[in-house]
């Protein structure tokens, strides 16, 4: 790299000198230029104003929980289309500072040439969050001031206007919307009112009421069925006494029965003892058993004779005031049993009518459940909405009053003092340098265009010659005078043109 | 200024010569000789000494003054510009070297016509007759541009090409002295068309062979036209012992170059001398 560059300025330096004649008239053709730029560059001014706006729109805090707000994506964009409408333009236009000499109106051409002008010279851009800068350009200062300022003005105004106009379309919006729940609500009011007429029934008591009544007749069906089955028992009891009148005999042959079983007890008893010291066939051993046998005998004989009168079939109907007694209290027992059964059945009736009433009580509840429901969530919005319809009322009055406003000048447009962008200072100083460098770029270029050797360098490494020796000429006594006289010259060109920078630079200065 | 005052003022500068002619210089001579001539076939010291005699018994009057040396761009022993005496020098050690032969012939050529390749040949000879020992020839071979004739004024002197036309003339009397010490030069004649074919001629081999063989420590240098302009430096080249090329800057293309070297052949080519680079 250092090769190279040693290489670039030997080069140029070299260049330069051959060709001072072309470097002199390019370095003073590029001087002019530049001054005769400089000195007829015009002088932009630019007048600018802050304005500071609150992000947040009105709609939002007030729809928060309830809807939810678009929001503004690119704010200056839109306070440049604010700015810049035609309607804005014309305002502008109507200034002082832009008025015709004449005083006459502008025809449509020459309006709509000073407002391309006009959005070409606008600037609207946004610094910060919520921060709109409008700056305004022109070669009169006092124009791009009063500019700057109507535009401010227009902006403010129009955006006041735009927020009055937000603030009353929230309020309508959500008027309207209150009035959309209100009949909703009346709807579902009617609905339920209707329902409820059609089932008179279903009054909030009915249920209760109807489950009362299946218990108490729940209750009453168990008395009858206790009652039922102490009137079977005692029917049972008395058929039961009655059948025993006619079994006196039967009575004498059980106790005689009784009596024989005793004796035969007894006599085993004796037996045993007797059994003790005598074999079986001791007499008294014979005896008992003998006696023991016969007992026995008598009481098959007995049960025999005891259940024969039975098989024989004749009827045995007692008869007696005992018994006419019993079967009154029969006939009246079967009476009573025959009118608990036939109340058992009608309250087991009721009671299924009362269930099936229990249904369609459910039914009718859960329809109302429904109804409510609808009711209830209508009910609710319609609460909020009425709030909130309250508050935008009151954001639209201070809107209205521009109690409430969120956009102000945080900075006013001011009359510019000195020009902005490029001035006369920096085309004078880019001359200075570029009118240098372009003579310089210029033989460099030629140089290059010219495909001739001017490398050391390049012979070396290229050609693989041997290179015996590097020779200049030496000047002579005559050259050195030329020579001299060439720097002279070219010092005295830099000289003179830098004088007339120095000049100009003075002539402006002093205005 | 007329006539007469230039010859009074040429006569005072002359008388001046012959002052600074007894002037030693010698010390810096041998000096450089020692140092720059390493690689330089050595000599006896008796053969040396012979040598020298030799050449200090030539005539030697009307050399230049240091200020005409300096307006014809010629370099001397007391040259201010040292740096620039050096590089001749090492031009002619490493020729020296090159070249084991005694009395090589140099031809001085450049890649495309321009003036300084002429002013290349007359150092390089000055150089070569700045020791006291050598003697150098130098021969305008440039025809039709011959700058040297300037240099040397002799401007209107019968030289190469009256000699190699006609056969009345001796080698040696086309063989002039010059304004520089132990440098003799031969003009190249009046104006002539067609010189390659006198180039040719076994006349021209002769004439260098009978001036080289002259002085045996006299190397002979031919200026000769641009390789690429005229077929006379072509011709030259098999008449020469070594080519230089002269390569100027800025004046000629990399492919105009390596023409040049390539028409010169790698045994000839001794190597380029890069002009004002």
């Amino acid at each position: 790299m250092n090769t190279f560059l040693a290489f670039l300025i030997r080069v140029i330096r070299k260049e330069v000198w051959h060709k001072w004649r072309l470097v002199s008239f390019i370095y003073i053709t590029t001087s002019f230029v530049f001054l005769v730029a400089a000195w007829y560059w015009p002088r932009i001014y630019s007048s600018s104003s802050t304005v500071l706006i609150d992000q947040e729109t009105i709609l939002s805090p007030l729809m928060r929980g309830t809807a939810v707000t678009t929001q503004v994506a690119d704010r200056s964009r839109i306070a440049r289309q604010l700015i810049l409408s035609n309607q804005s333009i014309a305002k502008v236009l109507e200034a002082d500072v832009w008025r015709k000499s004449d005083n006459t109106d502008f025809t449509p051409k020459e309006f709509d040439y000073l407002s391309e002008t006009i959005k070409n010279k606008v600037e609207v851009e946004s610094s910060g969050s919520n921060l709109i800068q409008i700056s305004f350009k022109d070669v009169d200062p006092n124009k791009a001031y009063i500019t700057t300022k109507i535009l401010t003005d227009i902006f403010i105004r129009e955006s006041d206007l735009g927020k009055q106009a937000e603030s009353r379309s929230a309020y309508e919006f959500i008027d309207n919307q209150v009035s959309i729940y209100h009949a909703k609500l009346k709807n579902a009011e009617n609905a339920i009112k209707e329902f409820r007429s059609k089932n008179i029934d279903a009054s909030p008591d009915a249920k209760s009421n109807v489950n009362n009544r299946l218990i108490e007749l729940k209750r009453e069906l168990e008395g009858v069925e206790l009652e039922l089955s102490a009137t079977e028992s005692l029917l049972k009891s008395k058929q039961a006494q009655l059948a025993g009148e006619g079994g006196a005999e039967n009575s004498s042959s059980i106790a005689k029965e009784t009596l024989l079983n005793e004796r035969i007890i007894e006599l085993e008893r004796r037996l045993d003892e007797l059994r003790l010291n005598y074999k079986d066939t001791y007499p008294d051993i014979i005896q008992l058993k003998g006696q023991i046998e016969s007992l026995r005998a008598q009481i098959t004989a007995e049960v025999l004779k005891r259940k024969s009168p039975q098989q024989e079939g004749v009827p045995n109907i007692p008869t007696g005031a005992v018994a006419q007694a019993l079967r009154s209290e029969i006939l009246i027992a079967e009476n009573t049993i025959t009118t608990l059964n036939s109340r058992r059945e009608q309250i087991t009736n009721l009671i299924n009518n009362e269930k099936i009433t229990l249904d369609a009580i459910n039914d009718v509840e859960a329809e109302i459940a429904e109804l409510t429901r609808d009711y209830t969530v209508n009910q609710d919005m319609y609460q909020n909405l009425l709030e909130q319809r309250e508050n935008a009322r009151i954001s639209m009055n201070i809107d209205i009053e521009k109690r409430g406003s969120t956009i102000k000048v945080q900075e006013p447009a001011s009359l510019p003092v000195t020009p902005k962008g490029v001035r006369f200072a920096h085309i004078i100083l880019a001359g200075l340098v570029i009118s240098f460098l372009i003579p310089v770029g210029v033989v460099y270029a030629l140089t290059i265009l010219d495909q001739k050797v001017r490398s050391e360098l390049l012979v070396f490494e290229q050609f693989r010659l041997p290179v015996l020796a590097s020779v200049y000429s030496t000047e002579t006594p005559n050259e050195r005078r030329k020579n001299l006289l060439k720097i002279a010259i070219m010092t005295s060109i830099v000289i003179v043109v830098w004088s007339g920078y120095s000049y100009a630079v003075l002539l402006r200065l002093q205005g | 200024m007329s006539i007469l005052e230039k010859a009074y003022l040429k006569s005072l500068s002359e008388n001046e010569n012959d002052k600074d002619k007894k002037i030693p210089r010698k010390s810096d001579e041998d000096l450089l000789g020692i140092n720059n001539e390493v690689t330089v076939p050595k000599k006896n010291t008796q053969e040396l000494v012979s040598s020298r005699k030799g050449i200090s018994r030539m005539r030697q009057d009307g050399y230049f003054s240091t200020q005409e040396l300096a307006e014809k761009r010629l370099i001397h022993a007391n040259m201010k510009d040292t740096r620039l005496l050096d590089r001749y020098r090492n031009l002619r050690t490493k020729l020296l070297s090159l070249c084991k032969k005694e009395n090589f012939i140099t031809m001085i050529t450049s890649v495309v016509p321009e003036n300084d390749s002429s002013l290349v040949a007359a150092n390089l000879a000055a150089t070569f007759a700045l020791d006291e020992a050598k003697t150098a020839m130098l021969i305008e071979a440039n025809i039709h541009n011959p700058l040297l004739n300037n240099l040397f004024e002799y401007r209107h002197q019968a030289g190469l090409i009256d000699y190699l036309e006609a056969e009345k003339w001796q080698a040696g009397e086309v063989l002039c002295k010059t304004g520089v010490q132990r440098l003799r030069y031969v003009p190249s004649g009046l104006p002539r068309e067609n010189s390659a074919e006198y180039f040719t001629s076994d006349r021209m081999r002769d004439f260098i062979s009978e001036l080289v063989s002259r002085y045996p420590d006299r190397y002979p240098i031919i200026n000769a036209p641009s390789i690429m302009d005229s077929a006379d430096a072509r011709i030259l080249i098999d008449l020469c012992d070594k080519v230089v090329l002269v390569v100027p800057y800025g004046k000629c293309t990399e492919e105009e170059i390596m023409h040049a070297a390539v028409s010169i052949g790698e045994e000839k080519l001794a190597g380029i001398v890069l002009n004002e680079f």
